[in-house]
């Protein structure tokens, strides 16, 4: 035991520096053809691993059932696979900083292990998505543990966008987005002069109707605003309270964008008015600077106050 | 040595909770979670199997005999069962069909549909080659070739004959290529009078790929919103119109709402998957003078003799439309008179009356119109400008005796007045704002929109017309021509289709129902045309109240058994049996514009003729026509087709035995018509018992050919449905169905938002070096 606590400590500093910030002895790279050779090298190699760099390979493994899963469902055409964004997001954030990677506390080392209980357990009882999102919570309180000086709930929030969510957000939240943004919508419509009825998700107006449908419900530009707010979060040093007034920020703005995004292109689908194909993204991709602007302004604002 | 405990401690509990996780089977989340429909190509499979179609037609005097030729072939590495939806005229009477693979021949046996089906799913499972024709409604068929396998070419050949009866001296030779988008109203339409049969399939229907390219949504609800954003499909080049596959056509999705029918459709603009070639002779019993086509640049050569040709040569831009020819002969005389084709248990005849000359009435009543107008998303662009062409022209010649209202209809509908205005020139005006006011999109409507204005109050001291104009892209024809005909009362009803794919089942059916004519708009350029040859109709009808009599002739099973009034100048058309020997004469009379009207055919026994192959006994013909005429009409001797030049070649062999399958396809028709009403199983057993006994396609009746060499044992593969290109002048918006406003594709919202991040942390940098 003692002998392997020296492996796993007095190595550090040895050496050229490795992917991990980890010492690679020089003859470790020669080749080998002996596999007994190739093999005990290889458990060297797994023994001069800082500890926290173990434990997280511990953790990975032990998930490797969600992430199976996470990848299956990102890849088959299921769900849209924009979780890669937000893992790649994750991965290059933490990259950034691994020098600073230290061992989490036990307490934290106990409750990142318990949620990874907790997500196999749940796989026996609730949807694969719920105990994919506490395995993801695990990985956040290790991360966010091995990583004291930044904050936690961006990094949990971009976690958890990595999951599979798009086809869930659409199916539980997708109809109520709809129907709010056409009530709301239909309003101002009546202001502008046209008399426009909102009949479920929907505009009625002069007998024909203009769909606000599943594409139209503003939910990847909710993802898309809410994993700005994250990065913005993170890269800003927020505290949670702080993460979290930004994706409120960050959700508000994008609905109240959704709303006046759906109005405008309300004109040329009700009136079959023939404008380039460019012009509904161009009038979507305007209304989401929109509501981006205030929610980099507000995670500025928010800024540097994580300890 | 703690924190190493604590390492190991952690190890082994992490472990224990991936054996557990593992425990649970991987497929069981398939269920649990949300799943939207997936798109993507099968590897292997080829998609687009269907690669040619050849057309060869021989026109006889009024009877068209078309042999349809589709050849399909497996380029991928897996076998194949290859769907393809088609539509046909509205008139063909399909009597047979054939399956060539190599020097191999295997003919069709007509079946009882659900058995046709049984035995096309059973062949597939044992691995022999099959197809199965089947029909989904009276104008649309389904091609299923089983066990296609890779490499392997198979030629389907199915044959009709058609009637082609000259209407104002033109002959119309009307071949479709492509069945339009249709949309399907919320109550899913049973698939056949007897209900929805489930087609040939043997899993279940797995829901039409849906997807893309990234903001688009999947599943039940993205599959309704197909339309609303990326309508995509797996290679990119084809999409379904919403839905799942089959029934009737070819599926609709169950349960409310907007969907639609899953036949796949190219994106506009790509040609044909395929090569389409049509060849046509006419055998005519005068030299025809024109034949042209307003549709297609086709070769012609004969024009001037009695025996011409036109051809298409293939290509893959000809199938996005219907294929019109039209030709005239010299004379002014219609090839009239009777057709007789004597069987071994059954005798036929046909018989074309020539009617009177149009008479313009002296006393025209005053009327009241109601133009029905589709402004759905199908109608968008060139069809509802055409249709606005078509009113402006039929509203700015009313009379200012006459009434009028206009009612558009796409997912609701709206009316230019509630009741029906005069004719002035401030309402003409205010209407033509109000028609060009309309723009294309949504659902079609178009029973509401029947409904309401059949249910409009009428003025006794008018006429009432019910003018509709519409593509017809709908599935409700028959509920359509249920309303039509329970609701119409004492009014007429004239359907206009228009565009160059027009569901011509809809509108002669609405016509048919509606005692008036049908009407069929290919372009802009004939709308005013039309409009002036609908409102000659009105004033002055060729011949009403018609009654037609037998002397001496034992005729019976005569269809139609009512003729309706007639607007249009064109023959008459009897088609039924008799018994015994040909003797007698056919009286037709009735009222024209000049006053009464009567005719009489002489039926005078064939002459011995050798015996040709076919129905099982001697078919000759033989008919003299004599015109006796009344009230001042005109005397116009009509011509014995049988009688004259190449009138003699019509009546022989293949024409003659295709008199047996017109008469079965013209009894189906009146069965059909007077089914929904009887509401009882009697009209069905009698149109199946007609398809098995006379070997008909009918809703009932499936042609089914089945090689005996089994080439794909246990007969796995995959399932394609072949695409059709969108027809010509239609847009993407007739497979959208409503308009609706989808946010920005996945990638540029991210950007967006990256950009927007690297720009504020330049400047906050910025900020802080300036702030030292």
């Amino acid at each position: 035991m003692a002998e392997h606590a020296l492996v796993l400590h007095a190595r550090i500093g040895r050496s050229k520096p490795s992917p991990f910030g980890v010492p690679i002895e020089d003859e470790a790279k020669a080749p080998v053809a002996d596999p007994r050779v190739a093999w005990r090298r290889a458990l060297d190699a797994v023994r001069r691993l800082p500890a926290v760099f173990a434990l997280l390979l511990v953790l990975l493994g032990a998930g490797w059932p969600h992430w199976e899963w996470m990848a299956r469902r990102l890849t088959d055409g299921s769900d849209e696979p924009w979780g890669f964004l937000a893992l790649a997001t994750v991965l290059a954030l933490v990259g950034r900083e691994r020098q600073r990677l230290v061992l989490p506390m036990p307490a934290a080392l106990a409750t990142s292990a318990a949620f990874m209980l907790a997500a196999a357990l749940a796989r026996a009882w609730a949807p694969p998505i719920f105990a994919a999102a506490l395995a993801m919570l695990a990985l956040a309180v290790f991360l966010a543990c091995a990583l004291r000086e930044r904050p936690a709930m961006p990094l949990a929030t971009l976690l958890l966008l990595a999951l599979p969510l798009i086809a869930s957000l659409q199916f539980y939240f997708g109809y109520p987005l709809r129907l709010a943004t056409a009530h709301t919508a239909a309003p101002l419509l009546r202001l502008a002069g046209f008399e426009v009825e909102a009949a479920g998700a929907a505009f009625e107006w002069n007998g024909s109707l203009v769909l606000v449908d599943p594409p139209c419900a503003g939910i990847g530009m909710l993802w898309v605003g809410t994993y700005t707010a994250a990065l913005l979060s993170w890269l800003n040093r927020a505290t949670t309270a702080r993460t979290l007034a930004t994706a409120m920020v960050a959700a508000a703005s994008v609905f109240g964008a959704n709303v006046a995004r759906n109005a405008a292109l309300f004109f040329p689908e009700a009136m079959a008015l023939d404008w380039p194909a460019w012009s509904h993204s161009a009038i979507g991709l305007a209304a989401f600077a929109l509501a981006l602007a205030p929610v980099v302004w507000v995670a500025n604002r928010l800024a540097g106050s994580h300890a | 040595m703690t924190k190493l405990r604590l390492l190991a401690g952690a190890c082994a509990a992490l472990l224990a909770t991936v054996a557990s996780a593992r425990a649970v089977p991987a497929d069981d989340d398939r269920t649990l979670s949300p799943y939207f429909v997936v798109s993507g190509a099968e590897p292997g499979v080829d998609a687009l199997p269907l690669k040619s179609t050849r057309v060869d037609a021989s026109v006889s005097g009024v009877i068209a005999e078309v042999t349809v030729r589709q050849r399909y072939r497996n380029d991928g590495s897996t076998p194949l069962e290859a769907r393809y939806v088609f539509p046909a005229s509205t008139r063909a009477a399909v009597a047979g069909l054939r399956l060539r693979v190599g020097e191999r021949v295997v003919d069709a046996e007509i079946r009882e549909k659900r058995q046709a089906r049984a035995e096309f799913v059973q062949a597939k499972r044992e691995g022999r080659r099959a197809a199965l024709l089947e029909q989904h409604r009276p104008n649309v068929f389904q091609m299923a070739v089983a066990n296609v396998m890779p490499g392997e070419e198979i030629a389907v050949e199915l044959r009709y004959s058609e009637l082609i009866v000259p209407t104002d001296g033109v002959y119309r030779f009307v071949y479709p290529t492509v069945v339009g988008p249709r949309y399907v109203s919320a109550p899913a339409p049973e698939s056949s009078p007897a209900g929805g049969e489930a087609p040939a399939r043997e899993p279940p229907p797995q829901p039409s790929p849906a997807s893309g390219g990234g903001s688009t949504a999947k599943g039940e609800e993205g599959s309704a919103a197909t339309g609303g954003g990326a309508i995509a499909a797996a290679s990119g080049e084809s999409f379904p119109s919403a839905g799942a596959f089959p029934p009737p056509l070819a599926g609709e999705v169950q349960g409310g709402g907007q969907h639609g029918i899953a036949h796949p459709f190219l994106r506009k603009g790509r040609p044909a998957p395929h090569t389409f070639e049509l060849h046509a002779r006419i055998a005519a019993p005068l030299p025809v003078r024109t034949l042209s086509s307003p549709t297609h640049a086709v070769a012609v050569e004969g024009v001037g003799s009695d025996n011409a040709t036109f051809s298409l040569a293939p290509d893959s831009t000809h199938a996005d439309r219907d294929v019109v020819v039209e030709y005239r002969l010299a004379g002014a005389a219609i090839d009239a008179g009777i057709l007789l084709q004597p069987g071994r248990d059954e005798n036929f005849f046909l018989a074309l009356v020539q009617p009177p000359a149009r008479v313009d009435a002296t006393d025209i009543l005053p009327r009241e119109y109601v133009f029905i107008v589709d402004v759905s998303g199908s109608m968008r662009g060139f069809p509802l400008d055409t249709a606005k062409r078509l009113l402006r022209s039929l509203i700015g010649s009313l009379r200012p005796t006459d009434t009028f209202n206009v009612i558009p209809f796409a997912g609701g509908l709206s009316q230019l007045a509630p009741q029906s205005v005069p004719a002035s020139a401030a309402n003409i005006a205010t209407a033509l704002r109000f028609i060009d006011g309309q723009t294309g999109g949504g659902g079609t409507e178009l029973l509401p929109a029947l409904r309401f204005a059949l249910a409009m109050p009428a003025d006794e001291t008018r006429a009432r017309t019910f003018i509709v104009v519409t593509d017809g892209y709908v599935t409700i024809e028959k509920e359509a021509f249920d309303l039509v005909r329970e609701s119409l009362g004492r009014a007429n009803l004239f359907a206009f289709g228009i565009g160059s794919s027009v569901n011509r089942h809809l509108i002669e059916g609405l016509a048919r129902a509606g005692q008036g004519e049908p009407f069929v708009v290919l372009d802009g350029a004939q709308a005013d045309a039309q409009a002036a040859r609908l409102r000659r109709m009105i004033e002055a009808p060729v011949l009403t109240r018609v009654r037609v009599s037998f002397d001496g002739f034992d005729a019976y099973d005569v269809d139609p058994p009512h003729v309706p009034d007639l607007f249009a100048h064109r023959p008459l058309v009897l088609v039924g049996k008799y018994r015994g020997k040909p003797s007698g004469s056919i009286t037709i009379e009735g009222f024209s514009g000049g006053g009464a009207w009567r005719r009489t055919l002489e039926v005078l026994s064939p002459p011995p003729q050798p015996s040709p192959a076919g129905g099982g006994g001697s078919e000759v013909t033989s008919a003299e026509a004599s015109a006796a005429s009344g009230g001042g009409s005109e005397a116009t001797n009509a011509e014995a087709f049988t009688a004259s030049g190449g009138g003699s070649e019509a009546a022989s062999g293949g024409s003659a035995t295709a008199l047996r399958a017109l008469w079965a396809r013209s009894r189906v028709q009146t069965l059909t018509d007077s089914q929904r009403l009887r509401a009882d199983d009697t009209t069905r057993a009698a149109i199946l018992r007609l398809g098995l006994a006379y070997g008909l396609l009918t809703d009932y009746t499936s042609f089914i050919a089945v090689d005996k060499v089994i080439v794909n044992p246990g007969g796995q593969g995959g399932e394609v449905d072949h695409a059709s290109p969108l027809p010509a002048g239609v847009e993407e918006t007739a497979l959208a169905k409503v308009p609706s406003t989808p946010e920005p594709e996945f990638y540029a919202l991210a950007a967006l938002a990256a950009a927007l991040t690297w720009w504020s942390r330049r400047r906050r940098r910025v900020g802080q070096v300036r702030h030292g």
